[in-house]
């Protein structure tokens, strides 16, 4: 067990580590150089354009850069926005409060929805199934953006239940204002997890153990919660942290599209004014956010099926 | 005194892509308290089917006709709760393969006591304790440890030996053990039979015992009931169904079981193929394949009738009691099967 989730941590550091050089090489190999923001159209003399060189570490090679980099991250340093020669921590601090709620709200939508009209679609009648399903079916072919451009025409335009822009200040005013761009978030991901726990319970319930189950007397609603359900988490679980993950790199079309300052925006925006290290900095967290979902699902795994905890089963 | 399971006309259609098909067609049994029954027959003879109809565990969509009472009780008429009662306390069911049977996901302790204090209300500390207990009667080596255990961490045998505790915790009147030991290898299989055989004879319990080993089931039981097509074609006393086999596909069952002490380069087999209950024609299902088939055979179904000391479904049954000839070899085979069964 606890080997299991050293290797499981020690792999999350590996993953990290080098999703970071290749987030920081990229960059450094994309054309277009530090230099040419910095000084734009202006013609300097080469003593101040060392200087400022000098001043961005921009003469040293890529390995110490990098290092520079990494141990300032780790240090909660991210360096200095170029664009805005403000520290490009205080710019992400600004902008991942309305990230995390986003997501966070997103996140209990779609295990809500998912898993219950799952459960509903595998255990209710014919005609439940198949409105779910076609319901479902909608859900996951409908892009994102254009569920965003729907859900604000008619719930904030036409019925004006929602406001179209902004993320709100105060609890109640966020969850109003966040909660159209977290359906729109959540719309796609929802309609595949109801899918996945709809076929993951049907599996179950055909289980032989589901038959010992019954066959021991016991009711209903204890062998649909013990034998049925509990089983049938594994896929969910896996499905639901995947989704989670993606969502964080979704934010950014639905943050564009609802006029939210968050890291989406933040990156979509450091990008146009090529702002190295505020685009580093949030590729990095974006990533970094991904790979401990994912750790965190994996460790979810050795509590749900005793037989990965021993290393019979690969996760 | 009254029987404890009686099965009569005992008819299950499931449905198939759309309609209903035939997997039982008429089955009586019946079954006297503390008495073993054995059922066998082919794979889709409707061994396991009459086992989950006894149990009202057929599944969704089936067609059942026919009436099945346990100790006095119609069970047709039964409401659910009444069904589970009779899961609870009265009937226990063992199947084939204990790795599919007992949930991966709980531990051992979990499964055996989660009946006792889920619906019994039995405390805990209380249940667990019995658990113990009954691991120690099926002869588990360390019961405490194994209560800790998850099933992926006991062999079949051992899972099946847990399966069986489970069984005896909820103390009924019947067990009804579905192929219990065609999971497991061999060795183990003589030693979970002989398991169950002397847990039984303790506890006085009734048993259906289903299995497509006609010497096994003739050295566990009483009496033996042979199916084929979704019918039970002969019942008879188990020993009498190795020495005067009344039905022709009893006889032709027998003939094909090699015999260890004679080398043969072919082994004799049923001539053509078993068919379905929903294949059936007008005729007796078996006469495609009979040695015996008569005309009328293939016209009208035989009726069950008391043939000698059998029960036996077959139009020629009568004449075929008369001249039937014992073999000795096949006596002196039976006697070392109920002695080792002893």
């Amino acid at each position: 067990m606890l080997r299991y989730l050293g290797r499981q941590l020690l792999s999350m550091v590996i993953l990290l580590l080098l999703s970071s050089v290749l987030i920081y090489g990229s960059l450094y190999l994309a054309p277009g150089s530090a230099d040419a923001v910095l000084f734009g159209n202006h013609t300097v003399t080469p003593a101040v354009r060392h200087a400022v060189e000098a001043q961005y570490h921009l003469n040293q090679p890529f390995y110490v850069q990098y290092w520079d980099w990494l141990s300032g991250a780790l240090q909660g340093n991210l360096g200095t926005s170029i664009a805005f020669r403000t520290p490009v921590s205080q710019r992400v601090a600004a902008a991942a409060p309305v990230t995390i709620y986003l997501v966070i709200y997103a996140s209990i939508l779609i295990t809500i929805a998912g898993v219950g009209l799952g459960v509903a679609s595998a255990l209710g009648g014919r005609r439940l199934d198949a409105t779910i399903m076609a319901v479902t079916n909608v859900g996951t072919s409908v892009p994102t953006f254009v569920a965003a451009i729907l859900l604000l025409e008619f719930f904030s335009l036409k019925l004006g239940w929602f406001p179209s822009l902004g993320a709100g200040s105060g609890f109640f005013s966020r969850i109003q204002h966040l909660t159209l761009p977290a359906v729109a978030l959540a719309l796609w991901a929802a309609a595949y997890l109801t899918r996945v726990t709809r076929t993951s319970m049907r599996d179950e319930l055909r289980g032989e153990h589901v038959a010992t189950a019954r066959a021991r007397g016991l009711r209903n609603s204890l062998v649909i919660r013990r034998h049925v359900f509990r089983n049938a988490l594994l896929p969910i679980v896996t499905v639901s942290g995947l989704q989670v993950a993606g969502l964080i790199a979704g934010t950014i079309i639905v943050e564009q599209a609802f006029g939210l300052n968050g890291l989406g925006q933040l990156l979509l925006t450091s990008v146009e004014q090529k702002d190295y290290a505020t685009v580093q900095a949030v590729a990095l967290i974006l990533v970094g956010a991904f790979v401990v979902v994912n750790t965190l699902v994996d460790i979810a795994y050795t509590f749900l099926d005793p037989r990965i905890r021993l290393g019979l089963r690969e996760a | 005194m009254s029987p404890l399971l009686e099965v009569e006309h005992l008819r299950v259609q499931l449905p198939v892509g759309g309609e209903l098909r035939s997997v039982i067609r008429d089955v009586d049994l019946t079954l006297e308290p503390g008495e073993v029954l054995a059922m066998v027959g082919e794979s889709g003879s409707g061994k396991s089917m009459t086992a989950r109809a006894i149990m009202g565990l057929l599944p969704p969509g089936a067609e059942v006709g026919g009436r099945i009472a346990f100790d006095g009780a119609d069970l047709s008429a039964a409401s659910s709760r009444q069904l589970r009662e009779l899961r609870l306390r009265r009937i226990g069911m063992i199947f084939q393969d204990p790795r599919a049977a007992i949930n991966p996901v709980h531990r051992i302790g979990d499964f055996l006591t989660e009946v006792l204090v889920r619906e019994l209300g039995v405390p805990r500390s209380d249940a667990m304790k019995r658990a113990e207990g009954v691991l120690q009667e099926v002869r588990i080596r360390d019961p405490e440890h194994c209560l800790h255990q998850y099933p992926h961490e006991l062999s079949g045998g051992m899972l099946q030996r847990v399966m069986i505790a489970a069984v005896l915790l909820s103390e009924p009147d019947l067990i009804l053990a579905d192929e219990p030991t065609t999971a497991l290898d061999v060795t183990t299989q003589a030693e979970v039979i002989a398991l169950l055989s002397d847990l039984r004879r303790a506890r006085e319990l009734a048993m259906v015992f289903i299995t497509h080993d006609l010497e096994l089931a003739a050295a566990i039981s009483d009496r033996i009931a042979v199916m084929y097509a979704g019918s039970v074609v002969e019942t008879v006393a188990a020993a009498e169904a190795l020495t005067r086999p009344l039905h022709p596909y009893t006889e032709a069952l027998l003939e094909s079981r090699p015999d260890i002490a004679v080398r043969l380069d072919v082994i004799p087999q049923i001539s053509g193929r078993p068919i379905a209950a929903y294949e059936v024609d007008a005729g007796c299902p078996f006469h495609p394949r009979c040695r015996y088939a008569e005309e009328q055979c293939s016209l009208t179904p035989p009726k069950t009738a008391l043939v000698g000391t059998g029960l036996v479904m077959c139009h020629r049954a009568q004449e075929r009691l008369g001249g039937l000839h014992i073999s000795g070899e096949q006596n002196s085979l039976a006697d070392g099967l109920g002695a080792q069964a002893g």
